[in-house]
């Protein structure tokens, strides 16, 4: 199973620090790692950039992540900026 | 930083002003205009000058510079408003209303008769003093039709510090045009620990068509902060773009931008190195676009609906109706009790639980946060610092505290004017601050919080503080004071907010014309709220604004005097005891020991003049604000409950004890009692006695009746 982190509704500049910090010390405890993203009701440029740097760092650390049920407002925002390498990630889980 | 939102308020503020402006040009003849009148004037020219330099609208800037010089010369006596000056000003407005407009749509400001307007300001105008040269001719050119644009966007690295977000850029730029390709390059994004969470590691490359011309897109980006990169091109001019954006960065953001412009089939397919054909060719034939075509559409929707405007007044209404029906559920709540119906009761009580629901969401529809008002900040302090050479750092906290929308509105203004003038005012100079050992970087802080069911706002700067002789000396000089004047340094420091009172040396775009702090106390004032100031020299001044929650929903205590019901903001409550009993003293004493100290009784019955007798037990309500204790005598306590304030009719304004009121579930009306008002009229009557009696109190400590008589006059 992997370990299930699930994000709150805000992911922000103001939460960024906090989220980067957990997720780096999730990173190092588990090998697999599962990131709900229903929850998140808004979300901004630091927030998304949390993201893609788990996203590589887990590539890095070849731990097993997953991007989960994204939120309308997290698809959207990816969709606003372009951000590929998430959209790709969320694309591998629908497909799945 | 939402930029559309800082600009909807903009928009808003500056049509407001204008329309202001009209009507008292419009009803004022020439011999009757009054000095106030004359004031908003200026003030709506000030003001829209002041916001539209925090934009970049340069072009306003001018126009409204040169207007306000020609209402700074009516204030003070030099010119007369007669009907050509009238009309000279009217032509303002309309062009100011134009200017406003154009920037509204995103189209290029008009040129119009801008040059014939300045030109006519400039003949009323006596011949300048040192005030900015006359506006060159505009050279905007007439909105382009929708043409297609190239952007490479390297915002800098603090641009998420300086709270701004490129995604608002984005978001900005969506309504001016359409955004038909985007993607992000984040091959800067560390994938170690030296990832820093706030720093922005973002590049967008974007295809972008719309109506706009380079000027414009290039303004979208002015003001972001320093360290950003921003090449803008026509699609005509795709290979020079494409050198220019594939130049900057270092090798790997240049390769993923390449993979971009690859993927988007506009870099050359001949590569010109090796690296980058294999991945054309293993990407290029059925990769999806970064951004499908019709995704922008959906974006555009989605914003649409995020947010919907409403005029106020129906929001208001629909609270009052909901307030209603929450009566009315009560009533048939009553009903079906009396009845015995049980799956009446039963439909009644799910019914009652919706109505809270839509109560509460009606309710805070209209609480925002702050935070909206406050992110408009960082540019301000930005912006005044580098015009007066100050460093100064902006710290902002409690953004997330939440007050009436209305409220929020009308902050706005009282809150820039403070801002500016601790930055210009309160802050020394960079050699004065390194003399005298300070950090050469000045700090401002911003912060919001809750506290005795009020709102508080704190301005603070650690500047060199309110000096009680200069500002004495100003207002002698001015004619505010007389030289005989015996003022606490409270009254003194209140000094600074009395109409054309300033101790600005010189006059600056920002500041120093008399405009501001008199409107801000005036702003705070219609608020129901009170401005406070602390001050010490050498170390900083703090403006302290405390408002009311008007609408807002607080936890209120209920007591009962006689047959009414009042509302005590229960923040304000400590602690609830019953009154001792003296019978000497007719089971009145005027004042208690409480745990040694010594606590005024406020008597609600006497206070209030309401009828009846007090029974035979009374209880004692020990309310506080700031340090000062006051204990209130009621009936009876009823509780807990939480309160909708409704704000009184405008014939209970001048009411000093009570602040609003608010219906009960039983449909009875409450009145909330404004704590601040009821502690200050009870310390001083309590002060007032000191002074004529000086005997031991009735200690509160015990319940037990006293023996000993000792509160009554001997």
């Amino acid at each position: 199973m992997p370990h299930l982190i699930t994000l709150a509704a805000e992911q922000t500049i103001y939460q960024a620090q906090a989220l980067h910090q957990q997720l780096a010390a999730a990173l190092r405890e588990h090998p697999q790692l599962e990131i709900d993203l229903s929850q998140v009701e808004e979300i901004d440029s630091a927030g998304a950039q949390v993201l893609l740097w788990l996203h590589r760092a887990a590539q890095q650390q070849s731990c097993q992540l997953t991007l989960s049920h994204p939120s309308p407002a997290v698809r959207d925002f990816i969709r606003l900026l372009g951000l590929q390498p998430l959209h790709n990630a969320l694309e591998a889980v629908d497909g799945s | 930083m939402d930029l559309e939102l800082a600009m909807q308020s903009f928009l808003q503020e500056s049509a407001e002003l204008l329309e202001e402006m009209e009507s008292i040009l419009l009803d004022a003849e020439a011999d009757s205009i009054t000095a106030e009148q004359l004031g908003a004037l200026f003030r709506s020219m000030h003001t829209i000058k002041g916001s539209a330099g925090l934009f970049g609208l340069d072009e306003i800037v001018r126009f409204t510079h040169q207007a306000e010089n020609l209402l700074d010369q009516l204030r003070d006596g030099h010119l007369q408003l007669d009907a050509e000056l009238s009309g000279v000003l009217l032509r303002s407005h309309d062009h100011v209303k134009a200017q406003l407009a154009a920037v509204a749509a995103g189209q290029a400001i008009p040129a119009g008769e801008q040059d014939n307007i300045l030109a006519d300001i400039a003949a009323l105008l006596p011949p300048p003093a040192g005030s900015l040269p006359p506006a060159e001719p505009s050279s905007q050119a007439e909105p382009a039709a929708d043409s297609d644009w190239l952007l490479s966007l390297r915002f800098g690295p603090e641009v998420l510090r300086n709270g701004m977000d490129p995604a608002s850029f984005v978001r900005y730029l969506a309504t001016l045009g359409q955004i038909q390709a985007i993607a992000s390059c984040s091959s800067a994004l560390p994938a170690d620990e030296s990832f820093d969470a706030e720093r922005n590691y973002l590049r967008l490359e974007m295809q972008f068509r719309g109506a706009v011309d380079e000027a414009q897109l290039a303004s979208v980006f002015e003001f972001a902060s320093e360290g950003s990169q921003f090449i803008i091109s026509p699609r005509a001019q795709l290979a020079s773009h494409l050198q220019q954006a594939l130049q900057a960065g270092d090798a790997a953001e240049q390769q993923s931008c390449r993979d971009i412009w690859q993927q988007w089939g506009l870099w050359p397919s001949t590569a010109d190195n090796a690296v980058a054909a294999p991945t054309l060719v293993t990407t290029a034939p059925d990769t999806r676009p970064a951004l499908p075509a019709g995704a922008d559409h959906k974006t555009g929707r989605s914003s649409e609906s995020k947010f919907i405007k409403v005029e106020a007044g129906k929001l208001d209404s629909l609270i009052n109706l909901v307030g209603e029906l929450v009566i009315a559920g009560a009533a048939a709540n009553l009903l079906a009790r009396s009845h015995g119906s049980s799956p009446l009761l039963e439909s009644t009580v799910v019914m009652a639980g919706l109505i809270e629901q839509i109560r509460s969401h009606t309710l805070s529809m209209r609480m925002v946060p702050i935070g909206e008002t406050f992110s408009r900040f960082p540019r301000v302090v930005r912006d005044v610092g580098q015009e007066l050479g100050k460093s100064i750092k902006l710290e902002i906290s409690g953004a997330e505290t939440e007050l009436d929308k209305s409220m929020v509105d009308k902050l706005a203004d009282p809150l820039t004017h403070l801002v500016r003038n601790a930055i210009d005012h309160g802050i020394e100079d960079v050699q004065q601050r390194r003399a005298i050992g300070k950090p050469e970087q000045g700090h401002v802080w911003l912060n919001a919080y809750h506290e005795s069911g009020s709102v508080v706002i704190e301005v603070a700067d650690d500047g060199g503080g309110l000096d009680p002789q200069r500002i004495l000396a100003k207002a002698l000089q001015r004619g505010i004071i007389s030289s005989d004047a015996l003022l606490s340094e409270q009254d003194i420091y209140r000094l600074i907010f009395a109409a054309g009172f300033s101790t600005a040396e010189r006059i600056s775009n920002l500041s120093g014309r008399g405009v501001g702090l008199d409107v801000v106390q005036k702003n705070i004032e219609a608020l129901r709220g009170t401005v406070e100031i602390d001050s010490e020299i050498g170390l900083g001044t703090t403006f302290r604004l405390r408002l009311p929650l008007t609408l807002a929903i607080i936890d209120g205590f209920l007591v009962e005097v006689g047959s009414s019901t009042f509302v005590i903001p229960l923040e304000t409550v400590v602690e609830c005891m019953e009154l001792p009993v003296t019978p000497g003293d007719h089971g009145r004493p005027e004042r208690l020991q409480l745990r040694g100290e010594i606590l005024p009784l406020l008597y609600l019955r006497q206070f209030l003049e309401l009828e009846g007798q007090p029974g035979r037990r009374q209880n004692v309500v020990v309310i506080q604000t700031g340090s000062n204790r006051v204990g209130l005598v009621v009936d009876a306590l009823q509780g807990e409950f939480q309160t909708v304030i409704k704000p009184l009719g405008s014939l209970f304004r001048h009411l000093k004890a009570i602040s609003g009121s608010t219906i009960l579930g039983n449909g009875a009306v409450a009145l909330i009692l404004d704590v601040l008002a009821l502690i200050q009229h009870a310390t001083q009557q309590e002060a007032s006695r000191y002074a004529l009696e000086q005997e031991p109190y009735p200690a509160a400590g015990s319940r037990q009746p006293h023996n000993n008589d000792t509160s009554s006059g001997k």
